[in-house]
């Protein structure tokens, strides 16, 4: 169990203008599992491949345990990755892509083959260790591309988006593998990804990125109560936070066109005043959650209300998603499923702004805290 | 069933083009050097066809020439099959680095595979001269002695298979370098990762996912081997001693120069059986293994 640590990392292609990742800093504690989420062509994929040594670092150091790796070879790394398409070796069978790595570091023939039964136990290919990948289904193959990185018993897991392309049902029964392997292993993992609910359910600490710089960095819990700004606020959490332009004056918020006037709660409007946005232009993100339609809440909270036109209603079953028009903005909400609407119904909607979040308009980091 | 047999008239009128063709040029000239095979018959006196029944394929085994024929176009194939295709190979993994002045090596690499046989033969004549070549003259420099070349029994053959492989590797190159550029990347990045070094990942990646690239030359260069006959032609007519005297080539001198075009025909057929035989071993030989899904 190792640790990693990467500090004022660069990487710039050969071809290119701009640097594809910028000032990367990060520390990563042994047997954690970090998540590198972010949009394509935001640098995750990147970093994860200087960590394995498959791209050169252009600037900055990166150590494993202290030792600076820069310029070691992929194989003198210890490192396992799984590939995104797989990358399993088509003239093998499951055994061997699974036996090659062992193979040429010259383990027993006998360990090899204790490795491999008790990898392809935690995975359920026993029955398939004599196929070869073409004879096996793209959850299959999945397996036996994690199997490839356990047997290998390297301190250090890289994924890159392993589950992109299994279908929906399978990305969730994988993902609760990935996380049971994690649980039992506990190897060092970073693990990319675009899709925000597997950074929420696997990682230890989410590193949200955009245009190769770090957002933010946390738990997800942290990331999700507490984004440092505007992107990760809207990247994370699906429905994505709704956002109005607003103003703040007299203890009230109200957005531009007038359509809305709430009160911000006590302590919310002194962290602002305090920064002097007291009359000054600003941004308030709210969560669908946070957007309530019961009738206990617009009674209780009758400053809260504002009046919105429905456009998309989607019953999800447990709960309805209502698509609506505030003034010319979209404001998504998930609600009750019996509050299930037509489109041009008028409805009433309550804001719950002790969990509202304000940001800066112009450098739109978080002006919570 | 009234559409049913228009259809398949249909289906026969497109196909009827290329059987004509076929006919014309393969299955009717093949039945009917068949049937001269069983007669005496000489290009000079064109009505007299006597039947000789198995005469001809009798004295086609004693015929030294024709045996010799043999023995050079089976010592061609060995060597020819691993030189070329070798090469071929070889200058594929050159040009599959990026690196600068890649076109031009490709270009160049290929450029053989342009000129045809005859000029490329000639060429070579030039080059492998035992005077003035220019071979013998670059051995000159290394204080090697000149080499007769092409007048040397021991080596006009393996001056053609020289040639023979510096004509046709170029082609196979390009064909060995789409089959190396449909590796995908990261099976070598995974075999990286997995502690495998330049030449393991070349024993381990490349070659097996070349096979069926390489299962295809195999079988290309081996059936066009067989049909040597315009660089012995041109470049030593044969000789010297019949060394490089192939049996395509002898069965076409015996036809069209001595004009028995009977006995030419029987060593045809015997020579059509030969390589029926050989491909089909050489299939079974490739096709082992190759059988399992990819």
């Amino acid at each position: 169990m190792v640790k990693i640590d990467l500090d004022h990392v660069y990487k710039k292609y050969d071809n290119a203008k701009n640097y594809s990742v910028k000032d990367f800093n990060l520390h990563i504690n042994p047997q954690e599992f970090i998540v590198f989420v972010g949009p394509s062509g935001c640098g995750k994929s990147t970093t994860l491949r200087m960590i394995a040594g498959l791209e050169d670092i252009t600037k900055g150091t990166f150590k494993i345990d202290g030792k600076v790796m820069n310029d070691v070879a992929p194989k003198n790394r210890d490192i396992a990755m799984v590939f995104q398409n797989y990358a399993l070796y088509p003239h093998m069978t499951v055994y061997d892509n699974m036996a090659f790595g062992l193979k040429l570091n010259k383990v027993s023939k006998s360990e090899i083959d204790k490795k491999i039964q008790k990898a392809s136990e935690i995975l359920g290919l026993k029955e398939y260790l004599k196929r070869k990948p073409a004879a096996l289904s793209g959850g299959q193959r999945q397996r036996v591309a994690l199997g490839r990185a356990i047997v290998r018993d390297a301190p250090i897991f890289l994924m890159d988006e392993p589950l992109s392309n299994l279908d929906a049902k399978l990305r969730v029964t994988m993902r609760a593998e990935i996380a049971k392997i994690h649980q039992q292993l506990k190897t060092t993992t970073i693990y990319v990804t675009h899709d925000q609910t597997e950074a929420m359910t696997l990682a230890d600490r989410i590193v949200v990125l955009k245009d190769g710089q770090i957002q933010q960095v946390g738990t997800p819990m942290e990331v999700y109560n507490k984004p440092a700004n505007v992107f990760v606020a809207g990247f994370i959490g699906s429905p994505a936070m709704n956002f109005f332009n607003v103003k703040l004056e007299n203890g009230l918020v109200h957005d531009i066109n007038g359509d809305f006037n709430i009160p911000v709660p006590e302590g919310k409007l002194n962290i602002l005043k305090d920064k002097g946005y007291d009359g000054q232009e600003l941004i308030m993100g709210i969560r669908p959650e946070d957007v309530h339609t019961e009738q206990v809440f617009l009674e209780s909270f009758p400053h809260n209300v504002v009046e919105s036109t429905v456009v998309v209603s989607e019953l999800l079953g447990s709960e309805t998603q209502l698509y609506t028009n505030l003034g010319g903005t979209e404001l998504v909400s998930k609600v009750d499923a019996r509050d299930f609407a037509k489109p041009g119904a008028h409805v009433k909607m309550g804001f719950e702004m002790n969990k509202v979040h304000f940001f800066d308009k112009d450098s739109e980091e978080t002006l919570d805290n | 069933m009234q559409t049913k047999g228009l259809r398949r008239q249909v289906g026969w009128l497109y196909v009827l083009p290329a059987l004509l063709l076929l006919l014309t040029f393969l299955i009717i000239p093949f039945l009917m050097s068949f049937s001269y095979s069983f007669t005496d018959y000489n290009i000079l006196t064109p009505n007299v066809k006597n039947f000789v029944g198995l005469q001809n394929y009798i004295n086609t085994f004693k015929d030294p020439v024709f045996l010799q024929s043999l023995k050079n176009i089976a010592q061609f194939i060995v060597f020819i099959m691993p030189i070329q295709v070798g090469a071929a190979l070889g200058l594929a993994l050159i040009v599959n680095k990026k690196r600068p002045g890649n076109m031009f090596f490709k270009i160049s690499f290929f450029a053989p595979q342009v000129v045809s046989l005859t000029v490329v033969s000639i060429l070579w004549m030039y080059i492998l001269n035992p005077d003035q070549g220019l071979l013998n003259g670059i051995l000159g420099i290394f204080h090697i002695k000149p080499q007769p070349f092409l007048t040397s029994p021991k080596q006009a053959m393996f001056a053609i298979i020289g040639v023979s492989a510096w004509q046709g590797a170029g082609y196979q190159m390009l064909i060995f370098l789409s089959g190396l550029q449909s590796i995908p990347q990261s099976l070598y990045e995974a075999a990286e990762l997995d502690g495998a070094n330049a030449w393991q990942r070349f024993i381990h990646i490349t070659l097996p996912m070349l096979k069926p690239t390489s299962v295809m030359i195999l079988t290309t260069t081996f059936i066009s081997a067989f049909n040597l006959m315009t660089q012995p032609m041109i470049m030593t007519q044969g000789g010297p001693q019949n060394s490089t005297m192939t049996p395509i080539y002898y069965i076409y001198r015996t036809g069209f120069t001595d004009r028995q075009l009977g006995y030419a025909s029987a060593m045809s057929v015997i020579y059509g059986i030969v390589i029926i035989i050989f491909t089909i071993i050489q299939r079974k030989i490739t096709n082992a293994g190759g059988d399992e899904n990819e």
